[in-house]
């Protein structure tokens, strides 16, 4: 039976990310190629010398990527360029557009910051970025003669997709990260019952249950709200494109039915960053925005106007939302610096920052940061935390399971090591097997092909009418199926299987069944049989009938008394096909063991029982 | 090509309103609908759930912005884990959390599951004992290290779980002639222990029993009441002086102990009539652990909290609304955190399971 090959690439046990290496239908697949964050050095990316050493063109017959967060695509250029492979690179056309903006951002921090060296530089990436071919929604692309993939919409981040990849009759959905509850700005993941092999599903948040988004909105209005009330400045870095929108939204229509009148700003590289690429990737997002996009420009809101840098110096309390998210540079690090020391103030961090960076410091509870020009910042604003990323949790992943229908599941890259209650769910309610393979440990998943044949009606009448399943050409069933708890005679007829004889013909892009003797009319081929027959000699003395009868009682002990049958004084009879014969050839005995063609196997075994028994020594 | 969001925009104003009434407010969504919950201790709560045929229980972890105490809003861990989890044979009407495992009283019987701790290496709540089968959500209680269970006071069982012995005791069993004339059936609505004594509260009249299991003999009973019908539940202060009962007609009564002779007063809430067919399975009434306040739910969508000193007028100190869907048919259940005050758990049949500390006035 044909297998698909996987293996979670990384180092340790580690999760934070994510690289998976494919190998469905004789095709090597990379799915995402994300970079560790947590790490400084070549833990960070995945362990690419398990597929070999050096270029892994060869090896790879195409890398996918699901979405641009760095834990799956962060490690893409170093792949690409220093470690090396020019083959094909598959994603959204939103995942192109916006990969090289965080590879860059993170290879400044890296290198500017952290004074990184031998990483991969701005032309790498963008020669790797060369290397990408864009994929529409339920595209089929044919990535060559028999490799196909298909993407579908994940939610989560814009652009992020699910892809499904086939290879002959053999398939599997890679979800990268997804959710299954939509928000205010992304829909939720959709597939078809497409019944892949395998679905190979994210499980980071498998066994946890998610406060709801509107309770941390509330949560983070709240915040707001409070600090703007005792006269504080609230900054909010963000990422262009991460949930700046929807926030602005949420602030807007509450600015506005609390008939607020403190002023809120975003400062217009923010503006022109988001715009451009919403305006770009406007299908991908929800109705909502859509709708409102037509009517308007995406940052036109009504309390909150465009910032310039002068403002940080007014007095009162204000709110502003500034790129970059992490703090490290900028407008928003220089706003920052300024508001830090008031403990009236506060800053909102999106999520997760970098290390090396003034997020990740403040964050972590740093009190004081220090700058390249000996400047010192004192931190005593309120530092807090938001996360209003969107994932799938043990729900999203029923639900998955149950629209996609798979016939295997894995769960990878989750943070507890113990969700066996989780995978006895899966293959309690859905009757399917559950992986959860650790990283770098390869798990096979036994794929059954089907074949569709047609069966000859006569056949199938005639294997209907067949009484049982003893005697005949074909080994006797197996005494479960008669067992004594079963239902009246009548039922367990219709029930009981029934092995069908016959010949697979395969003519014209049509493959059937029919019974033998049709096969014989059919292929106008003369039947024809082969009957082997051969002779044993035995030193015995007594009379034939003797040693018939001690033939008749070595056989029924070894076969069972209802196979072995005596003809008469010099014959037997195995099965109702194989022949014995025992003839008396002064001084000694031959028996002639005869069989046909199809009864090799027993006639082989009798052989041997007898030739056993009456081992000259 | 997917689904959108939607009906959002209505809820803003709840939202917005409960900046006022909350301090803190959270809301989960589990797979199923809601049957049953219980706290372990001040950090794990374990809730049962159920969708058609599949029951299960699980052992989660509450999360650090809800016991940090209040108002720490945007704190990282606000989701609750899941430690463990098992199938349970039916659906779970009540748990009792033991040391090593989960006593339940399910639609099947009751049973008793043992959970495995971090240092197992399986997460999985395994069924160990079945203590009786063929019972249907009998009211259950533990006193002492003993299990305690039945439907009728002249028959109640006790378990030894450790010795996995029974023995049937009568909570009535002398006295039998006084006390039938006053008590018109035993049929026991709900069970509930504090400090060795059982508690009983008796369907269609409310009726309270106070059981001493060492002596052998009832303490007291409160003061009789007409039989008004339908089920009631009860449950008992810290200290063990207050004994409040809910019938699931929509009447709550609160008693002192130490003056049984009488109820210190009692309230009619209105039972909404979509509700009606529910509330006989999930009418639940609590006592705060501190601040002598009472809560109940079960009649309609909401949880109602008054105090206990005053004796209540029409306005309550607390209602809280929070489980809006259309979809609800019953608030299955509601209990307070032991430690934080104002701080309460409720959940519903759509499988949302709310977490909310309201401000105190």
């Amino acid at each position: 039976m044909p297998d698909i090959k996987v293996t979670p690439l990384g180092a340790g046990q580690d999760v934070g990310r994510s690289c998976i290496l494919v190998t469905i239908g004789g095709k090597n697949i990379m799915l995402d190629c994300g970079m560790h964050m947590g790490y400084n050095d070549e833990r960070r990316f995945p362990d690419f010398e398990y597929i070999t050493e050096g270029n892994l063109t060869e090896h790879l017959d195409c890398v996918i990527i699901s979405h641009f967060h760095l834990d799956h695509c962060g490690a893409l250029p170093y792949m690409t360029e220093m470690v090396g492979y020019n083959g094909p690179i598959y994603m959204t056309q939103p995942t192109k557009a916006l990969c090289p903006v965080l590879l860059e951002d993170m290879r400044k921090v890296a290198v500017e910051r952290k004074g990184e060296t031998n990483f991969f530089t701005s032309s790498m990436i963008k020669d790797c970025m060369k290397k990408v071919i864009t994929v529409t929604l339920h595209e089929i692309v044919q990535v060559n003669k028999d490799l196909e993939i298909k993407a579908y919409y994940a939610g989560h981040v814009l652009g992020a997709a699910m892809f499904h990849i086939r290879v002959g009759s053999q398939s599997l959905v890679y979800t990268g990260d997804y959710n299954m509850t939509p928000d205010r700005h992304l829909g939720a993941a959709w597939i078809d019952k497409c019944r892949p092999d395998l679905l190979i599903t994210e499980s980071t948040y498998a066994t946890t249950i998610r406060d709801s988004k509107r309770c941390r909105e509330r949560d983070f209005l709240k915040k707001v709200h409070d600090c703007i009330d005792r006269g504080g400045k609230v900054l909010i870095p963000v990422f262009a494109l991460g949930r700046v929108q929807e926030l602005c939204i949420l602030l807007d229509t509450y600015w506005d039915r609390m008939n607020l009148k403190v002023p809120m700003y975003f400062t217009m590289g923010l503006a022109e960053t988001a715009n451009k690429y919403y305006r770009m990737f406007i299908t991908w997002t929800n109705q909502k925005i859509r709708r409102t996009f037509v009517h308007r420009n995406m940052f036109d809101f009504k309390h909150i106007k465009p910032f310039d840098k002068s403002y940080m110096d007014n007095p009162g309390p204000m709110v502003v939302f500034a790129t970059p998210g992490m703090l490290h540079a900028g407008l928003s690090l220089a706003v920052f610096k300024k508001w830090a020391p008031n403990s009236n103030n506060m800053v909102i961090m999106p999520g997760y920052c970098v290390q090396g960076t003034v997020g990740h410091k403040i964050l972590n509870g740093a009190e004081k940061i220090e700058f390249e020009n000996r400047q010192t910042v004192e931190v005593k604003l309120a530092v807090e935390y938001m996360s209003f990323s969107a994932h799938a949790d043990a729900k999203g992943i029923m639900q998955l399971i149950r629209h996609s229908e798979p016939k295997n599941v894995m769960l990878v890259h989750g943070e507890n090591a113990k969700m066996d209650f989780l995978k006895q769910k899966i293959m309690q309610e859905f009757n399917i097997n559950c992986y959860k393979p650790a990283n770098g440990e390869t798990n096979y998943i036994p794929v059954s092909s089907n074949l569709l044949v047609d069966v000859s009606l006569s056949l199938l009448k005639q294997t209907m009418s067949s009484s049982s399943t003893s005697g005949g050409t074909v080994p006797a069933v197996s005494s479960s199926m008669m067992s004594p708890s079963s239902s009246s005679p009548e039922e367990s007829e219709a029930k009981r299987k029934k092995v069908l004889h016959g010949v697979l013909i395969m003519k014209n892009n049509n493959v059937r069944i029919v019974g033998v003797n049709e096969a014989w009319g059919e292929l106008g081929i003369t039947p024809h049989q082969l009957r082997f027959t051969e002779r044993i000699e035995i030193d015995d003395l007594g009379p034939v009938p003797a040693l018939t009868s001690t033939l008749h009682s070595l056989l029924s002990q070894k076969l069972g008394a209802s196979q072995v049958q005596a003809v008469n004084e010099y014959q037997l009879s195995v099965a109702d096909t194989v022949c014995i014969n025992v003839q008396d050839d002064e001084p000694t005995k031959t028996v002639f063991i005869s069989w046909t063609h199809q009864d090799e196997a027993l006639g082989s075994k009798l052989l041997e029982i007898i030739k056993a028994n009456y081992k000259k020594t | 090509m997917y689904y959108d969001g939607g009906g959002e925009d209505s809820d803003d104003e709840w939202f917005y309103s409960s900046f006022k009434r909350y301090d803190d407010l959270s809301m989960y969504n589990v797979q199923g609908s809601i049957s049953s919950m219980a706290l372990k201790g001040n950090s794990k709560l374990l809730l049962a759930s159920s969708r058609g045929q599949h029951h299960e229980i699980l052992e989660l972890s509450v999360p650090k912005k809800i016991i940090a105490g209040k108002d720490s809003g945007l704190t990282r861990d606000r989701d609750f884990g899941v430690l463990t989890g098992g199938y349970t044979t039916g659906l779970v009407k009540r748990i009792l959390p033991l040391q090593v495992g989960v006593v339940t009283s399910e639609s099947t019987g009751i049973n008793f599951y043992s959970i495995p701790n971090s240092l197992d290496d399986t997460d999985i709540i395994m069924l160990k004992q079945v203590i009786k089968k063929d019972v249907e959500s009998y009211p259950i209680t533990d006193a002492n290290s003993v299990l305690y269970y039945g439907i009728d006071i002249s028959d109640v069982v006790t378990y030894d779980l450790s010795s996995e012995t029974s023995k049937n005791i009568s909570l009535v069993p002398d006295s039998t002639e006084t006390l039938s004339k006053e008590i018109n059936s035993g049929a026991i609505g709900d069970l509930c222990s504090k400090h060795g004594n059982i508690y009983i509260c008796l369907n269609h009249s409310g009726n309270v029993l106070i059981f001493d299991p060492r002596k052998n003999h009832l303490l007291q009973k409160g003061v009789y009441c007409e039989p008004l019908g339908g089920r009631w539940t009860l449950d008992v202060g810290d200290s063990g002086h207050y004994v409040a009962t809910f019938g699931s007609k929509g009447c709550l009564r609160l008693y002192d102990s130490r003056n049984f002779n009488k109820f210190l007063w009692n309230k009619d809430f209105k039972v909404q009539e979509e509700f009606k067919s529910k509330s006989d399975e999930c009418i639940c009434v609590r006592l705060s652990p501190h601040n002598n306040l009472v809560s109940v739910s079960g009649i309609d969508r909401n949880i109602h909290i008054s105090g206990i000193n005053e004796i209540p007028k029409d306005n309550n100190l607390f209602i809280h609304d929070g489980h809006r869907d259309r979809e609800i048919q019953s608030i299955s259940t509601h209990l307070w955190h032991p430690e934080q005050e104002n701080l309460l758990f409720s959940a519903d049949d759509t499988g949302q399971l709310q977490a909310w500390r309201f401000k105190g006035s």
